[in-house]
């Protein structure tokens, strides 16, 4: 798999994909760092100090403290961890959920069609963000709450993109062939049409971890997410803004590391879209 | 001999209703194949002529259950192909195959040649990878591909061998019946002869029955002992080879075969 992935980048960069190397490279940075947090972190994240609270950023705590004396360094370090699960895990039920609904209603069409897509669009009627702090409020805030919540709504995309590409591909010569040699549908959907149909969901996939963690950080901010004290940048935002007219640094790095992991998921997409193209 | 396939007054309609069509409460239906009947006889080789859109490709589609007749039905040694399903389905699906017009369109672009009839075999119960393999290697010696074909994907592989690829997944399961759409048009002259001659060798070797669709009638004049012209989904006549382009007195045949670029001179 690691192989693969090398092997890959390394394509990319024969193409001159400047923009998805950059993306990957940015990605791979926030895994370290995510991986690796308990060493990269010089002080404990929740490690409360009353005689250094509100310091500004300084050799001993670059990006500063915030109102507990903690050091906000290590908050971001250890505050990657939970952000990258939080738009990972996120998108996994969704990505898996909807890619089943859209093969579905694509492939078998008439009545299974209609009955999914009116299923969605009850879904989609509802607006998105209004449906997950509804959901949340009755599960009770938390991580897991956030991801039942994401599974039941953050489906819908995923579901329109394949059965778009499930319509096309249904009529193609080799989903007939597999039907005329006795496939199974399951085969033909999972092994043939699914396969043909990944790289726009993959791309999109980027994007949507960069949604799902800005919508991690706003509800977490809205305090439905994560739970203090753990770190996590959106909560650091929210706490830090009683102070921004003094201590600016508690709002801006967690600002900044949002913006950064952001980039480069949104690099990625970019750079998988431009070289979709080159190969279609 | 006996017959392996018989079609008895088979009906294929198309619903087609425009807004227009509504509003004036109209329902349009092309009859996309129109009180078809024919049989086939064991190891014959029939061609199915006619320009296109005039219901090649929908009979065969129906004689490969692919879609379902409005009316009529289709045998295939003596059973009612429509009342078929779970393994005497299946069973049918190992029987009668297909070699498609687009080389390339007709196998997945993500599977390498070697993964494509791997699964043919997987499917028909054959668990073992290494049998798995043996078996894919024979069917490359016999539709003349060489071994390393296997680990390339469509793309990267000519018309002419993904062509060979695609008749060697439709013999992989061994099948009585195998219908051909237009096999050879999407190719280059030079190769096109290459695999007109490999599949009248295989028809040969293996006892195959043939259904050649195609618009060519120089192709269809060279493989097949038996022509069937087509016309708006209407059988037009029905015959031999010297019937069809010597003998035929019906006005379409005749314009079809006149059509054809040197077939009616006298030195051809």
């Amino acid at each position: 798999m690691r192989a693969a992935r090398l092997l890959l980048s390394v394509g990319f960069l024969k193409n001159n994909n400047l923009t998805l190397v950059l993306g990957i490279f940015l990605s791979v940075c926030w895994v370290v760092i995510a991986i690796f947090a308990p060493w990269i972190a010089p002080y404990d994240p929740i490690a409360q100090d009353v005689a250094r609270t509100l310091q500004p950023p300084s050799f001993a705590h670059p990006f500063g403290t915030d109102n507990f004396g903690r050091d906000v360094l290590s908050r971001v370090i250890w505050g990657s961890r939970v952000d990258l699960a939080m738009g990972l895990g996120g998108v996994f039920a969704p990505i898996i959920i909807g890619c089943t609904i859209g093969l579905l209603a694509g492939y078998f069409g008439g009545i299974i069609d209609t009955l999914l897509m009116r299923f969605l669009d009850i879904t989609i009627s509802f607006p998105f963000f209004i449906l997950m702090i509804a959901i949340i409020s009755i599960l009770g805030p938390g991580l897991m709450s956030f991801f039942i919540a994401l599974a039941l709504v953050g489906w819908v995309s995923y579901a329109r993109l394949v059965r778009s590409r499930t319509l096309v591909l249904r009529h193609s010569d080799f989903v007939a062939a597999g039907q005329i040699l006795g496939f199974s549908s399951i085969r033909i959907m999972f092994r043939h049409v699914l396969p043909n149909a990944a790289l726009p969901v993959l791309v999109f996939i980027m994007s949507d971890v960069v949604l799902t963690i800005l919508l991690g950080s706003s509800l977490s901010y809205l305090g439905l997410g994560v739970q203090p004290p753990l770190a996590e940048w959106g909560i650091m935002i929210a706490e830090g803004q009683n102070f921004i007219s003094t201590a600016w640094w508690i709002t801006l790095f967690p600002g900044l590391a949002i913006v950064i992991l952001a980039l480069s998921f949104s690099l990625i997409a970019d750079g998988l879209a431009a070289q979709y193209k080159v190969s279609e | 001999m006996t017959e392996i396939l018989k079609v008895e007054n088979l009906n294929v309609h198309f619903k087609r209703s425009s807004l227009l069509d509504l509003m004036r409460r109209k329902k349009l239906v092309t009859k996309a194949i129109d009180a078809v009947s024919f049989e086939v006889e064991r190891g014959s080789c029939i061609g199915l002529v006619g320009e296109s859109g005039c219901g090649k490709s929908t009979l065969s589609k129906a004689i490969l259950r692919l879609i379902k007749p409005t009316s009529g039905s289709i045998f295939f040694e003596n059973g009612n192909i429509q009342e078929l399903k779970g393994t005497s389905l299946f069973d049918y699906r190992r029987r009668v195959q297909m070699i498609f017009q687009d080389p390339l369109g007709s196998l997945n672009p993500r599977l390498t040649a070697g993964e494509v009839l791997e699964e043919v075999f997987y499917v028909h119960g054959v668990r073992k990878s290494a049998n798995r393999k043996i078996l894919v290697h024979s069917l490359l010696d016999k539709v003349g591909l060489s071994r390393d074909v296997v680990d390339r994907r469509p793309g990267a592989l000519s018309g002419g061998q993904c062509q060979r690829i695609g008749i060697a997944r439709a013999l992989a399961v061994d099948p009585d019946l195998i219908i051909a759409d237009e096999a050879a048009s999407a190719l280059d002259v030079s190769i096109q002869a290459q695999i007109l001659n490999l599949l009248r060798d295989l028809r040969h070797d293996m006892g195959l029955t043939m259904i050649f669709v195609s618009h060519d009638l120089g192709v269809v004049r060279y493989l097949c002992d038996d022509i069937i012209v087509m016309n708006r989904g209407q059988i037009v006549e029905r015959g031999g080879i010297d019937q069809i382009f010597d003998k035929s007195t019906n006005p379409y045949t005749r314009s079809l075969v006149e059509s054809m670029p040197g077939l009616h001179r006298q030195d051809y």
